[in-house]
């Protein structure tokens, strides 16, 4: 019982940043399950990186420069992204490789890692926390997928996707996904998309509005508390 | 041949859409360092115009982005070498938000999360804001600054108490009660 003595502070903050494997990431949920200091420490460190991307979303930019200055900057930026443009094709780029920053693995291959035997795979929740393009793309593609594959071969499946952070964005209002998420909840009763109160509440401060969910969005009070609840439950976690 | 592509590429308003989200993305880190809109966009330019340069050291097309970050962080190394010790960051000048409500939560709430963040060492911060700004993987980090993989996991550990302390300090800690609540 006393495992949670192994998980130490540079531990948090690699699960914190989806650095963990997906053994050390099970190693941790588990020990924030049973710990609720450790639990609340998560939330307090989640919340200070919601902070920071919201302190840096939208920089100032330096408009008190002279016009001409700022239209020739302007005239430059466009010359170098044309000039990067000819240097990308020229040495044979492709235009996805912009996208390939080191990001995690693709979502749903965790589910063999995770719970290679566990019965219980049928039902499974997706956390997304971030908003590019390629990984929220990559995250829906992945719910279809898994979606189209159960109804086809007749076993049944619960899908939970539940966004926080930047990945709030996904189940907002005017988000470029409203049709997709609109159409996969139209075809299939059971997925469901979860938003994180908390996120909310931070977006809501930092942007000095409401925020507004689409409608095929519920808001839950946390998403950790969400995962935690699900994984007790014997749900299988997958990191989108 | 490869005109076709280029023609292609270019019409494409996605990959337009792509340089610009670089340069923003740059911009973004450059002043999340400096917290100055000058300089930011000096270490931006700088930072394109050497790219623009040096394109030919580039053999990997996956490590453009890294590349990048590679060269703007050489180029806020120089700067910080050539004024090392007149900055004093108490006095620095933060947000430089004159057209806003300063006086709405909103800003006040981020303008202190920005100078909380400029109370980090320069190293802690820089740690900081390829992972959470750019979300980059540590063994990225790693390689954009050229230290070992172990050190950026030490320094972001160390910086995200730092800024907790820096933030609860600045009394930025009032949500997380309640989160503390709803977790029990």
């Amino acid at each position: 019982m006393n495992q949670n003595e192994s998980i130490s502070d540079e531990m948090l903050s690699a699960f914190l940043d989806n650095q963990l494997d997906a053994r050390e990431r099970v190693q941790v949920l588990e020990a924030l399950q049973r710990d609720k200091a450790l639990a609340a420490r998560v939330c307090e460190l989640r919340q200070d990186m919601e902070l920071v991307t919201s302190a840096y979303r939208n920089p100032p930019y330096a408009d008190a420069r002279p016009t001409a200055v700022r239209r020739a900057r302007r005239g430059w930026r466009a010359a170098a992204a044309a000039a990067l443009l000819v240097t990308g094709v020229a040495t044979g780029w492709m235009v996805h490789a912009w996208r390939a920053d080191g990001m995690g693995g693709a979502p749903l291959q965790d589910i063999a890692q995770l719970n290679p035997s566990a019965p219980g795979t049928g039902r499974i929740i997706l956390h997304i926390s971030s908003l590019e393009p390629a990984r929220a793309q990559g995250a829906l593609d992945s719910v279809e997928q898994l979606l189209r594959a159960s109804r086809s071969r007749g076993e049944p499946v619960q899908v939970e996707v539940i966004a926080n952070a930047e990945g709030l964005g996904l189940l907002r209002e005017g988000t470029p996904y409203a049709g997709r998420i609109q159409s996969l909840t139209a075809r299939y009763d059971n997925v469901s998309f979860l938003a994180c109160g908390i996120a909310m509440e931070n977006a809501r401060l930092s942007e000095n509005a409401e925020i507004k969910l689409i409608p095929q969005a519920r808001r839950v009070s946390a998403a950790l508390e969400q995962i935690l609840t699900r994984l007790k439950d014997g749900w299988t976690y997958v990191r989108g | 041949m490869a005109s076709g592509i280029f023609k292609r590429l270019e019409q494409s308003r996605w990959f337009r859409r792509e340089v610009e989200a670089m340069w923003q993305r740059l911009y973004r880190m450059a002043y999340s360092w400096c917290h100055d809109p000058h300089l930011a966009a000096d270490l931006v330019q700088d930072t394109m115009a050497k790219a623009l340069k040096n394109r030919h050291q580039l053999r990997d097309r996956a490590a453009l982005t890294g590349w990048l970050f590679v060269i703007l962080t050489n180029s806020w190394r120089d700067h910080c070498r050539h004024v090392r010790d007149t900055v004093d960051i108490d006095t620095m000048e933060l947000g430089h938000d004159s057209d806003l409500e300063t006086d709405s939560d909103r800003n006040a709430l981020l303008q202190r999360v920005r100078t909380a963040m400029a109370r980090l060492s320069p190293d802690h911060r820089q740690v900081l804001t390829l992972v959470v700004l750019e979300g980059m993987a540590y063994d990225e980090v790693a390689r954009v600054l050229g230290i070992p993989i172990g050190t950026v996991t030490s320094r972001l550990c160390r910086a995200r108490e730092i800024l907790r302390r820096n933030l609860h300090q600045m009394g930025v800690a009032g949500a997380t009660i309640t989160t503390l609540r709803r977790v029990q």
